[in-house]
């Protein structure tokens, strides 16, 4: 008989821990619906008319007047014109792109006679740099703007890359993961035959590659946003960045809903390359903390 | 295949931390040296500046005929394996082991061939596609001595390659490294902690501590002739077994004195011991290695040990017992009671029991209770007894006329007369004796003992001759020191003397003058050594300095004034004693108050750090 | 002689080619600078004085403290400043601690949470700044759904906080993913024994998770306090560089101010003052960083004692 007997797990549901977590995924889904809502509600208005959004009230859905589901991508249409996208993007892309390539490169090169070569001064040339890093990037904008009226700068696209060319900053990080290095790999190459250059390029800058890629995506990503430099440097309207231009539209008299269309189509790319490179932007993100 | 020397080498950080002291070495071509010492002695800094990773301080580094101190490691045909292998991470093993010779642009074709080729050696053929992290590390290891051997070196560097591996396959490793060097037929410089590793490759050993070297010979050398303690404590396993004690002499040899025993040395080894040391009150330390300490029933021999074991290990062929001659502290590993046997068979022995020890006292270390230094020598210094009457002595069982120089000072009586092994030689004529053993030291020097009369002395002398054979001995007078009740009467003649003092420039008229300024006496200095002071920075006209120069060396003639104190006459050799100042020295030849010096044999040392300049 | 000292010259030679860029970058966008605003700031260079512009010394300096008549926002915008400071600093540390603690009580999907909160920090900063000036307008998504019509970018008693919400509600992101892994790199066995001792959920959060993650929150409390001096770019976003609501007048929206109306003397003396500021808080940083170790070690002391406490109310 007792063989017979059902086997039962025994029941051991704490109630108190169920309502704890059950508590917890509560609140953070709420906190949750506080990121997404504004997001949806964006895309939702970007596909309507300014008649729709007036008749209704609270939606997240893209519907018409009459309550029925409908994509008016007219509005992209007119953002797409009245932020000049064309000029803007690329203007935006060289920015980026030349800025991110110079930034990695140079950097990398100074970071990397900090951490390894010994020359003269060494010591005093990286501990004036860490000073400069205490000066914060509102304090330099008058400055800044002082030499580029000086050199001639303003109105141009080279005021909007030279200024932030290189960065102390991620030199004091790169040198970090430089001396992090083994350096008995750097030794084996120098008794192979190699040059100090070829170490710093062959050898060592493919070690720290994860570094490169964080930097490169922080430093692509700071200046695509970057507003407030383009806007006080450049006032001409070709040289307009994606920013300063959707700035130009926000204050500009049009549909609301065009206005968010713009922000839409401005912060997509990164948003999505964020969705796409998680692990890197996270990873750069720990990577400036730990410095605090 | 090169010859590479290390000539007062030395290593300073910040002008004041020495991290490797006056490094001598002459290592021969195709040998395999080896660094050992504890972390911290300075054996991969040594290593280092061979390979040109480090910054010489002070020396010279020839590899082959160039001097190397300045020569980029690249352009100094060297090749070297690392602690934790350094293979480049983003890198195939092929490309790892070809990446030197791209650097020095070999054609492809023949780069393949040598790739492959090494590989063949090293068995690592199947991995060359693959990327360093798929490899254990017994395969690194291989790919680094491929990348290492590929490049046909002169010279082969190891920094401590097999200590990242677990004791199986650095076994294997070790013998395959002794394999490749029978191959290669190279120089080797290994560097290890390891004394096993040390013992088993190396031709040569050098012992390092603290940044100096304790002692260089080869692996039985060292193991039998320690010069010190830590070179004694440091070789072998396990450990010499160390007993504080003090000798006295005996009748029939050294009675060893400890707490709880006592040992007698023969005679046979007695005279090789320090005769200062065998009052019965210095302090030494006895050191017994623990094969020379065997368990018996009964010591046929009387040189045995009562204690009590500890503990007993089993090894397998070998069984390691663990005792201590004093009961109260057996469980106390470090008391100066304790010690360690060594024993093939197993004779009952169970720890709590007290147990006899036989001790092979032929084969008894003896050092400085302070300095640690070896009073038990290889090559002895014997010190004998001489009567002086009427300008002869007699010693050695023989009666010799004296030198005008000696003559005159030695009064009647009776002498201590300390013979070092390079004042005698085999002569025509002299002091007759037996020759009556023959230790070869290697490199065409032996050393024989000869019986003179009653005592014995030792020289180093070719070698060619036989135990048991008639000889004659002489004595080059210049080099013994006469002694009474230990207080030296007639000393020998120093090789060297030593000048205190600072580098100086200043202007004659119109034209720059470098001098050496000793106690207000300045001695111009020739263009060649000038140079090599400039070589050493500027800091040179700032530190207090000492210029050593050999006594051979300084000739009759010039212009530095000395005033003559006396002269000495040694028969076939005649020496001057000079005075330059506050400094007394003696040089050969007569007559004459000008000397000269061969700036090119002075050697400079930097009296605040005491460091070798050049 | 000549070896050495050319391999030293070489070795100089190499290390001077390698941070040259660097040298010239430092030069003339970081060193020149600063000494050209320096010599600005005590000069009357502005759009009156372009060309003739003369050196007044301290004169600016001493203006912008006192000369209420020509500065009459200054002191008002310090002011603002401070407030908008109390309004985002605690509240960024509280609201970064607590998420961080309930996303590491072990629950499902923490990843996806983490990913959420953390879009603001990659959106475009304008086209937040879009979205929520379109979401608090009279008929925006707030008003929507609480059925109000409150216009709170332009009412001077909700202004200001409406931008502290902001930064708060973009700023979350990053301040939990940092808080977090200061969170994790607490050693697990810390929890267990305060378990073992008898720790209840709020005792294990005081005593182990706050003192373990106090180097983060000080952390937070610097750049709170850097970052707050400088806000004024969102302000300017949204109102341009003049508007009637006073109480979003920060110290940085002023500088804009003048910096838009090419009043360069003020600005860049403007600028200065902004540094010391920064600069002190900066100093004091480090002051504290230094004597942290020394808190922390208190710290720990603390928590053995309590524990200590708890053994002898179990035995």
């Amino acid at each position: 008989m007792k063989q017979c007997e059902k086997l039962r797990f025994p029941k051991r549901v704490n109630i108190a821990s169920v309502a704890k977590k059950t508590a917890v995924y509560v609140v953070l889904i709420a906190l949750c619906l506080t990121f997404i809502i504004p997001y949806l509600w964006m895309i939702a208005t970007s596909l309507r008319t300014e008649m729709a959004y007036n008749s209704t009230g609270f939606t997240l859905l893209p519907i018409d007047e009459f309550g029925k589901l409908s994509f008016h991508f007219e509005n992209y249409g007119e953002a797409f014109k009245a932020l000049d996208l064309g000029t803007v993007f690329l203007n935006t892309m060289i920015v980026c792109v030349v800025n991110t390539a110079a930034n990695l490169f140079l950097n990398s090169l100074a970071a990397y006679a900090f951490a390894r070569l010994k020359f003269f001064g060494r010591n005093t040339v990286f501990k004036v740099c860490l000073f400069s890093m205490m000066v914060p990037g509102t304090v330099m904008l008058v400055p800044n703007y002082l030499i580029c009226d000086f050199l001639g700068l303003t109105e141009s696209i080279p005021a909007l890359i030279l200024p932030f060319i290189m960065s102390v900053y991620n030199i004091f990080l790169l040198r970090q993961q430089f001396l992090g290095v083994d350096k008995e790999i750097e030794e084996a190459a120098k008794i192979e035959g190699a040059g100090v250059f070829r170490i710093y390029f062959r050898i060592v800058l493919p070690l720290v590659k994860p570094m490169l890629i964080v930097l490169g995506i922080t430093t692509f990503m700071w200046n695509y946003s970057n507003y407030l430099w383009p806007y006080i440097v450049n006032t001409d309207e070709s040289l307009r960045t994606l920013s300063t231009s959707l700035a130009g539209l926000m204050g500009a008299d049009y549909d609301l809903t065009v206005k968010l269309a713009g922000a839409v189509i401005v912060s997509a790319p990164m948003i999505i390359v964020f969705f796409i490179l998680q692990k890197f932007i996270v990873g750069g993100t720990m990577a400036g903390a730990v410095k605090g | 295949m090169a010859k590479v020397s290390l000539k007062h080498i030395y290593k300073v950080y910040d002008g004041k931390v020495k991290a490797v002291n006056d490094f001598n070495l002459e290592i021969e071509d195709k040998e395999f040296i080896v660094f050992v010492g504890p972390s911290g002695c300075g054996k991969s800094t040594t290593l280092r500046m061979v390979a040109g990773l480090e910054e010489i301080s002070a020396g010279e580094l020839w590899i082959g005929d160039t001097l190397c101190n300045h020569v980029e490691p690249k352009n100094r045909n060297i090749s070297m394996v690392f602690q934790n292998y350094a293979l480049f991470p983003n890198m195939s093993v092929y490309d790892n082991i070809a990446f030197g010779l791209r650097m020095h642009k070999v054609p492809k074709n023949e780069i393949d061939e040598k790739v492959r080729a090494a590989a063949e050696i090293l068995g690592i053929t199947e991995y060359l596609d693959r990327k360093p992290k798929a490899l254990s590390g017994g395969q690194r290891q291989r790919v680094a001595l491929g990348r290492a051997i590929v490049r046909e070196p002169n010279v082969f560097l190891f920094d401590e390659p097999l200590s990242n591996l677990d004791a199986k396959l650095r076994a294997r490793m070790r013998t395959e490294i002794t394999r490749l060097h029978k191959r290669l037929q190279t120089t080797f410089i290994y560097v290890t902690h390891d004394q096993i590793e040390a013992m088993t490759m190396g031709d040569r050993i050098v012992v390092m501590k603290g940044g100096y070297v304790q002692q260089i010979d080869t692996p039985q050398n060292l193991f039998r002739w320690p010069e010190n303690k830590f070179v004694a404590g440091f070789i072998g396993t396990p450990q010499m077994n160390f007993f504080p004690a003090t000798l006295k002499r005996d009748k029939g040899g050294v009675t060893v004195t400890t707490k709880d025993f006592t040992l007698t040395v023969p005679a046979s080894e007695a005279y090789r011991l320090d005769e200062e040391y065998l009052d019965g009150e210095r302090k030494v330390t006895l050191g017994i290695r623990p094969d020379d300490i065997r368990p018996v029933a009964k010591a046929k021999s009387g040189a045995e040990i009562r204690a009590e074991v500890a503990f007993v290990e089993e090894l397998g062929t070998q069984i390691l017992v663990y005792a201590n001659t004093d009961k109260s502290r057996l469980m106390e590993e470090n008391s100066e009671t304790a010690f360690c046997a060594a024993t093939a068979g197993n004779p009952g022995i169970c720890a709590g029991k007290e147990v006899c020890f036989e001790v092979n006292t032929a084969k008894l270390h003896f050092f400085d209770e302070a300095t640690g230094q070896t009073v038990k020598h290889r090559i002895p210094t014997v010190t004998v007894k001489g009567a002086v009457k009427g300008g002869k002595i007699k010693m050695l069982g023989a009666e010799n006329a004296l030198p005008p120089a000696l003559s005159t000072k030695l009064e009647n009586g009776e002498y201590e007369v300390t013979l070092p092994a390079e004042a005698l030689a085999f002569g025509k004529s002299g002091y007759a004796g037996t020759v009556e053993e023959v230790d070869d030291l290697g490199k065409g020097r032996v050393l024989y003992r000869v019986c003179c009369g009653k005592d014995r002395v030792f020289l180093i002398a070719e070698g060619g001759r036989a135990a048991g054979e008639s000889v004659f001995v002489g004595v080059a007078a210049e080099k013994v020191t006469f002694k009474q009740s230990g207080e030296v009467i007639v000393g020998a003649i120093p090789a060297t003397f030593r000048l205190g003092g600072r580098y100086v420039r200043f202007k004659d008229g119109k034209q720059k003058k470098h001098c050496i300024e000793t106690d207000g006496v300045r001695i111009e200095t020739p263009l060649e050594f000038n140079r090599k002071m400039y070589d050493r920075g500027r800091s040179v006209f700032k530190r207090n300095l000492a210029f050593e120069a050999s006594a051979d060396k300084v000739k009759f003639g010039g212009d530095i004034p000395v005033t003559v104190e006396e002269a000495l006459d040694y028969g076939d050799k005649k020496y001057t004693r000079l005075r330059l100042n506050e400094t007394t020295f003696c040089i050969e030849g007569e007559g004459g108050t000008n000397v000269m010096f061969d700036f090119d044999d002075v050697k400079v040392y930097d009296s605040d750090i005491d460091m070798r300049l050049f | 002689m000549k070896a050495q000292t050319k391999q030293k010259l070489k070795k100089n030679a190499v290390g001077y080619a390698f941070i040259l860029p660097l040298l010239l970058y430092f030069l003339v966008f970081q060193l020149a600078p600063m000494l050209i605003a320096m010599f600005m700031s005590f000069t009357n260079y502005s759009i009156d004085h372009l060309f003739d512009y003369t050196f007044v010394g301290f004169k600016n300096y001493i203006e912008l403290f006192t000369n209420s008549a020509k500065y009459p926002r200054f002191w008002s915008s310090l002011k603002t400043t401070f407030l908008y400071i109390l309004l985002t600093v605690p509240a960024n540390i509280i609201l970064a601690l607590v998420v961080s603690s309930l996303l590491n009580s072990k629950i499902k999907c923490e990843k996806f949470f983490k990913t959420i909160f953390y879009i603001p920090s990659v959106t475009v900063g304008v086209a937040i700044m879009v979205m929520w000036k379109q979401m608090l307008a009279p008929d925006g998504l707030i008003n929507q759904i609480f059925s109000t019509n409150v216009d709170f970018l332009n009412n001077e008693a909700t202004a200001l906080v409406m931008f502290a919400l902001m930064s708060i509600w973009g700023g979350l992101g990053y301040n939990v993913l940092i808080m977090l892994s200061a969170m994790k790199n607490i050693d697990p066995s810390l929890y267990e024994a305060a378990e073992i001792d008898g720790a209840g959920a709020v005792q294990k959060f005081l005593y182990v998770t706050v003192p373990g993650v106090m180097p983060t929150v000080l952390f937070f409390l610097v750049t709170g306090l850097i970052g707050g001096f400088q806000v004024g770019e969102q302000m300017l976003i949204i109102y341009g560089d003049s508007t009637e609501i006073s109480s979003i007048y920060t110290y940085v929206y002023g500088l804009y101010y003048y910096m838009s109306n090419n009043e360069f003397a003020t600005a860049s003396a403007m600028s200065y003052f902004l540094f010391a500021i920064i600069l002190v808080i900066t100093l004091v940083q480090f002051r504290i960083q230094n004597g942290r170790s020394e808190t922390m070690k208190k710290l720990i002391g603390k928590i053995k004692k309590s524990k200590g406490e708890k053994k002898v109310e179990t035995v």
